[in-house]
């Protein structure tokens, strides 16, 4: 091959190619799906609903798809505290089996139904009926009765105490009654929230968009003109997303944390999950060995948390032994160092139990756990000689693994409710969908009683905290620490944190000043 | 022609049919988990028997496949059992996000790998050698790095393009564009290394055939030589690669598809596949059959233009 010619355009066309596919992108502009006003909130999401029918809705992350379109009866401020809603104000029984509300008379529905007791009935008995995620929320409530056009009452089989905390979630999420039976339901929400869903400006998988309600009844709640959430189910995508100002707000994990802070992003955290091994078999009907309180507590002081915390956590946490939040009832500062890391004790507890040459604990273990957590248990718990016999399962499938009552222990992550009954209904109660093998015994149901009989909240508190110390004595848990969640926003909003939530609620946002 | 374009249909038909029942055959094995996950971990076992019995899962594996057939073969391919979406709403939305990434990283993949086979194949020597080392250093950096680091310097620093996100083309066609912008350069730099290589051995081997030898001492020209001849005699393989890397991008990009929040089939063939949307994932099978199949189909008629030995009968 001699051609010059032929060479130079070959080489000429290879240039040129090279260039032309490096280069595609340097000679645009500013894309315009880049930096939004403030007057669009943009926020990206780790999770994107099943459905926007508030019967399927779900906690955490869901919220923010939920709460611009639907008003709750009541709702939770930053602090987690129930504020009027809805409801303007409701009232409690002496007996706590009958809670009456009394709703406000100026709200419409986006579809121009007015918002009346029946409305809200229907909601209820449909939210109970309809076997959603949550509709075990509402499971104490008998029925529900219309006493006036603005006046409704619930009357309990049982007292509740976190039913208020329940309402003021998706218990409470309160759609137009026209609404219920239309075959679009799950797809198109009618509310009467501060924002309506732009069904035509919304792609499942990529962007839901809500636009500001010119009617709300509430203009303080709407401090943008749009809501934009962007499901984006990794963490580097949404943190370049905020980077590059295409977002403003996403929920993070601790390993991003300094990356985010390098770049000039807010940082704030909220106590997040806490994390550690959940001893489901408390009987010794799977593992005889678990059956003996000795050995849960020797597997409390043989996990060596502070190192767990700074290998996996980041450093991000707290240490504890407790499974309730530091803003909740039921909290014990003390309890939070009932079990050091200590392997002599194990070992001692072990050798109390009978158990001088250890026994095997098998637990599921899938991709989505941290890497580092698995083999860390497995050589911590060998040293005081309990055998980890880990069993891979599919991400997906974990949680279903977790609950299937094959195992007597697993890794969770539970989060922290700030009304203290959401953690013991559960995980501690014997119909709680986390107490797989139904633990039970004398201690514990009379216990469990005396909450609910409680005639203040004082009484609650303190029998709330005897029932956390009988939780941590009787090491019904190995909670290692809870986490500090991070959550991320640009400079164009400000936000406050929601207590018990890893997001914060759409209400908490506002254009930065 | 009609015949062959035909029986190539018609094996499609039969593909879907034996990839779907496979597929459901597969995931039925393992669905005891699907019902709690959709309805999450507050749920009563009473409350996942009850789903199980809703969705049906609960009835025979074949009475639940042909339920699902006949749907089909009447263009329903029915709801996602985790999002209330029809299947073919949610699919088809994400079909030109998919189509977008392979048709631009195999353009642009093509193209560049020609010129680059092309120049390393004429001149050989240092220049093949410095295109070969270039080539396979692009091999050396896997997609979603690169597409980490692209997305570091143009979307952040330099905020030329944005760095997640796909727009429609109807929507904006310099928004479409600069979406797909970093995407298909993370893809593309990859597929050129095998590309290229292929392209420069081809060309190098067809160079060296008697009939070229021939060719020149007719004295035809080196551009009638090459463009007439040579690549043609040299395109079967590479067009071979070319469509396999097509079908490779279809469900291939879905490191991709997440480094830039694109919702691309990939993605949503993966989500559903873990949680056992099984509606999902026989609609994702369907509309990947159909496009391998009309891939292969275009490739075949295509390369039959370009070179008559191998032209169908």
């Amino acid at each position: 091959m001699s051609n010059p010619a032929i060479r130079t355009v070959a080489l000429a066309a290879a240039g040129v190619l090279f260039l032309g596919g490096c280069g595609a992108g340097s000679s645009t502009q500013a894309s315009p799906d880049a930096p939004k006003t403030h007057m669009t909130l943009t926020l990206g999401s780790g999770v994107e609903p099943q459905s926007l029918d508030p019967a399927q809705s779900r906690e955490a992350q869901f919220v923010q798809y939920f709460q611009p379109v639907f008003d709750t009866l009541i709702r939770r401020d930053a602090a987690g505290k129930v504020q009027p809603m809805l409801a303007t104000k409701w009232q409690t029984s002496d007996d706590q089996k009958t809670l009456t509300f009394t709703l406000r008379d100026d709200v419409t529905f986006t579809d121009g139904t007015k918002l009346t007791a029946e409305a809200v009935k229907g909601n209820l008995d449909r939210f109970k009926a309809a076997g959603g995620p949550l509709a075990g929320a509402l499971a104490a409530v008998s029925s529900v009765a219309v006493v006036d056009a603005k006046t409704v009452q619930l009357v309990l089989s049982k007292p509740d105490p976190a039913l208020l905390y329940a309402l003021g979630g998706p218990g409470g999420y309160i759609q137009s009654p026209a609404n219920f039976d239309s075959p679009t339901v799950k797809t198109q929400p009618v509310g009467s929230g501060p924002y309506e869903l732009d069904r035509s400006a919304t792609t499942p998988g990529s962007q839901y968009s809500f636009t500001k309600n010119p009617n709300y009844w509430d203009k303080s709640l709407q401090k943008f003109d749009n809501i934009v959430i962007k499901p984006m189910k990794d963490e580097n995508a949404r943190l370049n997303a905020l980077r590059s100002g295409q977002i403003d707000g996403m929920i993070a994990t601790p390993k991003t944390v300094q990356a985010a802070k390098g770049a000039g992003v807010d940082v704030q955290t909220v106590p997040g999950d806490w994390q550690g091994l959940t001893l489901f078999d408390r009987a010794g009907q799977l593992t005889p060995e678990l059956g003996k309180v000795e050995v849960r507590q020797a597997i409390n002081y043989a996990i060596d948390k502070d190192a767990l915390l700074k290998s996996v956590g980041q450093g991000m946490g707290t240490v504890t032994s407790q499974i309730f939040s530091p803003a909740s009832e039921a909290y014990v500062k003390e309890l939070d160092n009932a079990y050091g890391y200590d392997v002599d004790k194990a070992k001692s507890l072990l050798k109390t139990a009978g158990l001088d040459n250890g026994f095997t604990l098998k637990m599921p273990t899938s991709s989505d756990m941290d890497p580092a957590l698995a083999p860390a248990i497995r050589d911590q718990l060998a040293k005081v000689g309990i055998k980890v016999e880990w069993v891979d399962v599919p991400a997906a499938q974990y949680q279903a693994e977790q609950q299937s009552g094959k195992y007597s222990a697993a890794f969770t992550a539970f989060g922290q409710p700030v009304v203290a009954w959401s953690a013991i209904s559960g995980s501690v109660t014997e119909v709680a969908p986390w107490n797989i093998f139904k633990s039970s015994t004398d201690q514990s149901k009379t216990l469990l009683s005396s909450i609910l009989a409680s005639s203040s909240g004082d009484a609650a508190a303190k029998k709330s905290q005897d029932m956390n110390k009988y939780l941590v004595d009787n090491a019904w848990f190995d909670p290692w620490y809870r986490i500090d969640q991070p959550y991320y926003t640009s400079k164009n909003v400000s936000v406050q944190v929601q207590s018990g939530q890893p997001v914060p609620s759409i209400y908490n946002y506002q254009p930065a000043k | 022609m009609v015949v062959y374009i035909s029986r190539r249909l018609g094996a499609g038909v039969v593909l879907v049919i034996c990839a779907s029942l496979i597929v459901f055959a597969l995931m039925l094995a393992d669905s005891d988990h699907i019902a709690r996950n959709l309805l999450g971990d507050q749920a009563t076992p009473a409350m996942v028997e009850a789903k199980q019995a809703a969705l049906g899962l609960n009835d025979p594996v074949i009475v639940q496949y042909f339920r699902w057939l006949v749907g089909a073969a009447q263009g329903n391919l029915g709801n996602s059992w985790f999002n209330a979406e029809s299947v073919s709403y949610l699919l088809l939305s994400r079909v030109p996000v998919t189509l977008s990434i392979a048709f631009g990283t195999v353009l642009i993949s093509t193209v560049v790998s020609v010129a680059v086979g092309i120049t390393a194949a004429l001149y050989r020597g240092w220049t093949d050698r410095a295109l070969q080392l270039i080539s396979i250093t692009g091999l050396v950096f896997p997609g979603f790095w690169l597409a980490l680091v692209l997305v570091a310097k143009f979307s952040i620093e330099w905020q030329l393009v944005p760095a997640t996100g796909y727009i429609p083309i109807a929507q904006s066609f310099t928004g479409w564009f600069q979406s797909l912008t970093l995407p298909v350069l993370s893809l593309t730099i990859g597929a050129v290394a095998g590309l290229s290589q292929q392209v420069r051995s081809a060309t190098i081997a067809t160079l060296e055939k008697d009939f070229v030898r021939t060719l020149r001492s007719r004295g035809l020209s080196e551009g009638s030589v090459l463009f007439k001849h040579v690549l043609r005699n040299a395109a079967p393989p590479t067009l071979t690669v070319v469509s396999l890397n097509f079908i490779a991008l279809m469900s291939g990009a879905v490191m991709i598809e997440r480094v830039f929040a694109l919702p691309g089939l990939g993605s949503i063939a993966v989500d559903a596949t873990g949680v056992g949307d099984i509606p999902i994932v026989l609609g994702a099978v369907m509309i990947s059959v159909i496009i391998v199949v009309t891939v292969n189909l275009l490739i075949d008629l295509f390369n039959g233009w370009l070179n008559p030995k191998v032209r169908l009968t």
